[in-house]
Parts: structure tokens; sequence; C-alpha cells
């Protein structure tokens, strides 16, 4: 009986994955053409086929293969935004975040983050170490394991299978809430794009969404700020160490 | 002998005048105190006593037009048979004042009988000149002989520059040349400016200056060089090269008014000290082209050959080997950097051994830099050793030249000894990182698809993990079912095994009271098996005597009831085969038998 149902568990995640992986896969001559210019060195031609080839779709390795363009071709906040697309999509992506390391060496501002509680800083690493995706699937095995250990603990005659199965099944119970409220929460910021990188060379930050605001702080290209909200081709931004300001739409792209 | 007395009375009487008149030596200047720009005054030394080596100060900001000139004067008197008499020597300078203001004269020196005396300072106001102004002239008793002009075209220094409009790292000479018309006795001093901006590379001149003809503005000069340097400019921009000035002593004849046959042989001279000042120079640098400026570009700038051997392209492990590179030309050689060859790992490479030879000229310094790379494989194999590079701005094309060492390709085979010599004691090695640079572009397939929401919250989502749950439910439901379904099988034969017992028993009581003894001890063993099999819930294929006892003990029975139960059924079995046994007994098992069910169901019941 118990192995019947662990057989329709794994039938389960297997369709689940296959579902995933359902997409248009084909020889693409335009990304061969496009990594032939990068070897070449033409990086800015290179970096021109890989963005006409996200006019289709997406993938985590042409926005990685873009930003080594623009690094190539010296545009720093243009690669940095595409690294970050890359592990938007991927976080798991190791030489997206080794180049974007180094592409943030690059860059002018250094925005002292101010060292928020450590458990939360670990926190928000274990969130977002995964996609949303990963997540789900992580608590759909947890939700099937506590499922398991509850039967374990109602219908097993042995003692000892009914401790552990009441404890563990607990556990797993936990984890599979868990990662669902993770799943969520990563859902949440893979929609709603709050994060962005500072497009324009430098741009002073103002008091209020318009020309005539007191300046508050410069940012130079590359920076991250977060988004808070929009008015009227201003967007109001706030900084890893706190500071709010508005700066206008265009000097700013959403990772 | 009478007139040799009077020679030695003349000389007595000569050395008397001469003690004499030393006690009242005086040496003045004088000259007036108000002179007028561009209008010749003059200034008489004077003395009165024959003195010698006259040392005129440096006059500055006046001219020497003419002077010094010499005139002697001497004057006997006798009256009434004393005799008094007096010598007096002047020296006249002719000057004219260039500038206006008060300067101050310093004093003269002369020698009078071996021994130096001053005169007094002068303080000459200058006005300028007014077209009326009276000139001021003494009467002086100097006249003749030629004119000796101390002015700025009998005598100046010249800077002269190779090039003036030229290129950063370009060399350039600058060169302080001396014109003269006059007898230059020394210099004495010399102060160069401190060329700012430049690298300054001096040439040697040798020590023995000669004067040389050379015609300039028209007039035929002596003209001797007294600095010469290389610059290298090494900035962009317009360069002041400063003033320099140069003291020279100037041997000026003295002109005697009368002049005697001694005087040909016995020149006397005036030294006179001034200071001549080459004029500042502003050299003009331009920046090198940045178009095609080689990456491996550092500021060699020139005509460069480069040439390099290497010792050996066959070598075995441990051996040392040397690439020569040679550099010669014509630049600013000290600044050429060693071209960097880069060995392979796994060689050991020592600093090389660089030998320079230069040499300074007015055209710059060109020369060979020889530079030594020694190495040593530690490892066969064969290896490249990649071109290297040096790059300069050529002067005459004005564009960037890159010269290079050919590519050398070494062999190096096992030599006696192995490779694991030098192993032995440095261990393993940390990776080092030389640099760092972002990694390569993904080159695999990449799947382009549309950006897809992610699963949570969507109908498949909630769906997947809804069947489960489902499914777990309706096992729960099957399975608690079963469970129950079996323990309830179990719970109504223990109950009802007493109500079965109790029928048997009855059928016993009234086969007892009927007197049939074989059925009443077979209804008994019965009704004790039965009851005994439900009771404990022992399958009958398995009832025995060992398991009852074995499930009464689990069970928690006393030993005692235990011991009546085996006694019980085994009365039972031998009562069939026993001789006549009596109402009485039959009657009192039955009771005993009836007693230890009841104890039985009283233990479970309190159970």
């Amino acid at each position: 009986m118990k192995r019947i149902y662990v057989f329709f568990c794994f039938v389960l995640i297997i369709t689940v994955t296959l579902q995933a992986q359902n997409s248009i896969s084909s020889e693409n001559k335009n990304i061969q053409m496009a990594n032939q210019l990068y070897k070449q060195g033409q990086y800015a031609d290179a970096a021109r086929l890989y963005e006409n080839e996200l006019k289709k779709g997406v993938a985590a390795e042409l926005y990685y293969n873009l930003g080594n363009s623009y690094y190539k071709s010296n545009e720093i906040g243009m690669a940095i935004l595409n690294y970050e697309r890359a592990l938007r999509l991927d976080p798991d992506y190791e030489d997206a975040r080794y180049n974007l390391k180094i592409a943030e060496s690059k860059i002018v501002d250094n925005v002292n983050s101010t060292p928020t509680f450590f458990v939360k800083r670990l926190f928000n690493a274990l969130i977002t170490s995964n996609t949303s995706n990963h997540w789900t699937v992580i608590s759909f095995v947890c939700f099937i394991v506590a499922l398991v250990l509850f039967f374990f603990f109602v219908f097993s005659r042995n003692r000892r299978n009914r401790k552990y199965g009441f404890f563990g099944m607990f556990l797993f119970a936990g984890l599979f809430v868990t990662a669902l409220i993770f799943s969520g929460i990563r859902k949440d910021q893979f929609l709603n794009r709050n994060e962005a990188i500072v497009m324009s060379g430098a741009v002073t930050a103002k008091s209020s969404p318009d020309k005539s605001g007191t300046d508050i702080f410069q940012l130079h290209e590359g920076t991250k700020v977060l988004v808070k909200s929009t008015l009227s081709g201003w967007t109001e931004i706030t900084l890893e160490n706190g500071a709010v300001g508005w700066v206008e739409e265009s000097a700013i792209a959403r990772i | 002998m009478k007139r040799v007395l009077f020679i030695l009375s003349v000389l007595a009487w000569m050395a008397g005048w001469n003690v004499n008149a030393q006690d009242e030596v005086e040496f003045t200047a004088s000259a007036p105190d108000v002179a007028y720009i561009d209008t010749p005054f003059q200034l008489i030394y004077s003395v009165n006593s024959s003195a010698k080596d006259l040392q005129a100060p440096d006059f500055q900001f006046f001219e020497i037009l003419a002077g010094p000139f010499e005139s002697r004067s001497s004057y006997t008197q006798i009256v009434n048979g004393k005799r008094s008499a007096s010598t007096s020597l002047s020296y006249t300078f002719t000057l004219m004042p260039s500038k206006a203001g008060t300067f101050k004269i310093p004093g003269a020196s002369i020698v009078v009988d071996g021994k130096k005396i001053h005169s007094n300072d002068l303080t000459i106001r200058v006005e300028n000149a007014e077209k009326n102004a009276t000139q001021q002239t003494q009467g002086g008793a100097a006249t003749g002989g030629t004119t000796q002009r101390v002015t700025g075209e009998s005598i100046f220094v010249r800077t002269i520059v190779s090039k003036t409009n030229i290129y950063e790292q370009e060399a350039i000479s600058v060169t302080y040349k001396l014109y003269t018309l006059l007898d230059v006795a020394q210099f004495t001093g010399a102060k160069l400016p401190d060329f700012n901006g430049f690298l300054k590379q001096d040439i040697e001149q040798s020590q023995n200056k000669q004067l040389s003809a050379e015609t300039y503005k028209g007039r035929s000069y002596g003209t001797v060089v007294l600095y010469q340097a290389v610059l290298f400019p090494q900035h962009t921009g317009e360069i002041e090269i400063g003033k320099a000035s140069f003291t020279a002593l100037i041997r000026l004849q003295n002109k005697a008014q009368v002049r005697s046959i001694f005087d040909d042989f016995f020149d006397s001279y005036t030294n006179v000290e001034r200071t001549l000042t080459a004029p500042a120079v502003t050299v003009r640098v331009n920046e090198l082209p940045l178009g095609g400026k080689p990456a491996t570009f550092s500021g060699a700038v020139g005509n460069f050959n480069l040439t390099s051997t290497l010792s050996s392209g066959n070598l075995k492990t441990n051996e040392a080997a040397t690439i020569k590179v040679v550099i010669s030309g014509n630049g600013n050689m000290k600044l050429l950097k060693n071209p960097e060859i880069k060995f392979p790992d796994g060689f050991e490479v020592y600093d090389p051994k660089v030998d320079n030879s230069f040499s300074t000229g007015s055209g710059g310094v060109s020369g060979t830099k020889t530079i030594e790379y020694m190495f040593i494989p530690r490892r066969s194999g064969k290896y490249d050793i990649p071109s290297a590079e040096l790059s300069y701005f050529d002067l005459n094309n004005r564009t960037y030249r890159t010269l290079r060492t050919p590519p050398y390709k070494i062999n190096v085979t096992k030599g006696e000894g192995g490779e694991t010599v030098v192993e032995n004691f440095t261990g393993k090695e940390e990776v080092t990182q030389i640099a760092k640079d972002i990694r390569y572009i993904y080159t695999g397939k990449i799947e382009i698809k549309p950006e897809s929401r992610p699963w949570f919250g969507t109908m498949p989502f909630w769906t997947v993990f809804l069947i489960p749950l489902i499914l777990a439910g309706i096992l729960f439901v099957y399975l608690r079912k079963m469970a129950k379904e079996n323990a309830n099988l179990d719970f109504v034969k223990t109950k009802k095994a007493n109500k079965v017992a109790q029928k048997r028993l009855n059928l016993a009581h009234k086969f007892l009271s009927e007197g049939k003894k074989n059925q009443f001890y077979d209804e008994v063993m019965k009704a004790v098996w039965t009851y005994l099999s439900d009771k404990l819930s022992i399958p009958v294929a398995e009832l025995n005597k060992e398991n009852i006892r074995f499930k009464m003990e689990a069970k928690g029975i006393e030993t005692d009831l235990i011991e009546d139960f085996t006694n019980i059924l085994h009365t039972c079995e031998y009562a069939s085969y026993a001789p006549g046994s009596g109402q009485q007994e039959m009657g009192n098992f039955y009771q005993e038998t009836v007693e230890a069910i009841s104890k039985v169901e009283e233990h479970f019941k309190k159970k």
C-alpha cells in the first residue's frame, strides 16, 4: 500500500517537472553568431544580437551572455542589470553571481548597507537561494513526507514507529508550511520587480518628484536601488542604507 | 766716489719721501651725485701714491663706455731749499647708466706697496634724461687710446635651443654660448636655471676652452660654449627655461696717457666683474598623438632598433639559458623600459641584467642598452616564449612603432638528476590568482522561453497539493474502518465468552443431575476450552495448554488461577478413564470450574 503511495508521489513530481521543461528548444543560430562575435571581441555587436533574442523570450544564460558583452564594452550598468536579471531567473547561477561581483567592484557608489540583524540576513539569503517554483517543489515533498509519517503515527502497531511518526509528522508539516510561505514570498518578489539598477552615469535623487526638488544624494551607474513607488515619470527609491529619494524613471532600469 | 755718494743720498731721500707718502695714502672714488640715463659720466678713482692692480667693482647697471684710463702726475716743489713732492694716480671710467634709480657702486681696491686698500663707496642717483639737461662733464686728464666699451654688444651670452616646438620626451639641446669682443679672464660663477619640467643630461665640455670665431649680426665675435645639456621635456605645454646668469671677469687694458716703451712690456690691466644674463626661452611641448598608441608604449621617443638572440633552443632541465635583447638607437634611452618577456610557468627567471652604454650629445642620448634575461627551465616539455614588445614614438615619421623580438620555441629535455631536484624543498604551491576577469559566456544550448509565472497560487498548484490530501483522506478512512472491524471481532468474542461458557456449563449441569458422567466432563472441557479461546483471542488451531498458560501469564493472571485451569483441563481429560467418581465429586468439580471462570472474568473486569 505504502509503496503505491510513494510511487504516486513520484509520478506527480515528475509531471510537474516535465511541465516546467515543456518549452521551445531549437538550435539557435543567432545566439551562435553572437557567441562568435563575442569571441572575436566585437562585444557591442554581440550584445545587440543577444538583445534581439531576448525579444522572443528569456533565459538565464542569455542574460548572462548579454551581461558579459556589456561588461566587455565597458557598460557596467547594463552588465549589472543583465547579471541581476539572469539571477532573477536562476538564483543558483554561480557564474552570473561571480561576474556580478566583479562588475560591482567597478561601480563608483559604495552604498554601505546598514548591517541588518544577521538572522534576518540569513533568512533573506535562504529565501532568495531558490525560486518560487523550487520552494513549491520542496514544500510538496515535505507535504508528502508529513502525510506518510501521519499514517505511520496513526496506524503503526509498533510504539516506536508511532513515536517517530508523531514528531516527524510535525517537523515535516512545519517545513511544508515554511517552504510554502517562501514560495509565496518569492513569487511576490519575482512579479513585483521592485529592484532596479541606476543606468545613467550620474543621477541626483531629489526630495520630491520634480526637478525643483532639493538634491538629496547622488548615485552613479550600476548601483542597486529598491523601488518604492512611481509617480508621473518619477520613481521613489530606497537605498540599502535607508536613504529615500526621487529619481526620474528613465535613469533607472528594473531588474 | 763723490758720484756714488750722491746716488746713495738721492736713494735715501727717495726712501724718505716714500715713507712720508705712505703715511698719507688716500684712495678715493669720485663721481657726480646725479646722472642721467643714456648720458655718459666719469667715475674717477684717484690715489696719491703710485699703485697697481686696480680691481674695479661690478658696475651693474652702468655700461662701461670707455676706460679705465690711467693718468699719472708728479709734482715737485722746492721752496727755500725745502723740497716737497707729490705723486698722484687716477683711473677714469666713462660710464653710462641704463636704468633710473639710486645705485650704490661698491669701492674698488688697489695695491699700494704690497698692501691692498679700498676706496669709498659711491651712491649715484640716476634720473631720466632731460633733453635740455646740461651734460655733466668733468674735465680730466684722461684721453687717448682706442676706446674699449663694455656694452651689451661687446659681450653677451646667448641661449641656443635646438628646437622650440617639440614632442613630449623629444630630446633638445640647450647651449649657453658666450659672444665677446673683449678679453675674458675667467668665469667666477654660473647660475643655471633649474630646468623644471625637463629631464636634464649634461654634455661634458672640454676643460680647455678655446675661443672660436663666429660672425653674429655682422660682427665677428670670439665664442665659447659655457654650458650645454640635453633636455627631455616631461610634460606637455609651454615650458620656460629660465634665465641663466654668468659672472665674468673682464680684463681691460689700462690706457696710459703717456705711452712709454715700457707700457708695451708691462701692460697694466684692470679686471672688471660683470654679470652676463642669458635670456629665458620658452619651449612648446606637444602631446604625443593619442591615435594608434600601442598598449606597450611607455614613453620611449626617438629611433630605436631591437635585436635579440637566444643562447640555445634545445635545453636540458636545470640548465641555464639566456635571451639577450639589444636596443640601440637615439632618444630618451634612460627611460626605456625593459621589454617584458613572458616566460612559461616552470621556468625559473632571474632579474634581467642590464648593461647601458650611452653617450650624450647635442642630438640626444644615443647608445645601446643590452638586457640579458637568464632563465632555468625546471620541467621538461616544449615551450613557446612569446615575442616581447617595445613601442616607441618615431620622431622622423611622427608615428608609433612597435619592435618585437621573434617568438622562440624551446625544447626542454630531461637532464641528469631529473626534474624533482628543485621540488624537494618547495612542496606544493597554492594556485595564485594573477588577475580577475569575468567568466566566459555560456556557449551551450540556450532554451528561450517566454517568462512564466511561478506556479504558486495557480490552479495546478493547488490541485497537486489537493490530490494527495484527498487520497490520504480516503486511505485514512479505509484503514481506520478496517482496523475498527478487526478490533470489534475480538471484542465481541471476549464479551460473549462468558455467555458461551455459561451455556455449556448449564448443559453440563444438566448431565450432572442426570448422572451422565462422560458427557458432563466432556461438556465442561469444551466450555473451558472455548472460553479460554475466546477470552484470550487464541485461534482454535493454536489452542493448547502451553499457549494458554503463556497467554494468561501475559495478561497478568495469578499463577494459582492458571494452575486451577490446568488442573481442570487435566481432570476433564482423565475423568473419562477414571473409575466412578461420585455425584458429590462431580458437583465440586463443577463448582470449581465456575469459580475459576468467574475469577478470570473479574480479573478482566478489573482491568
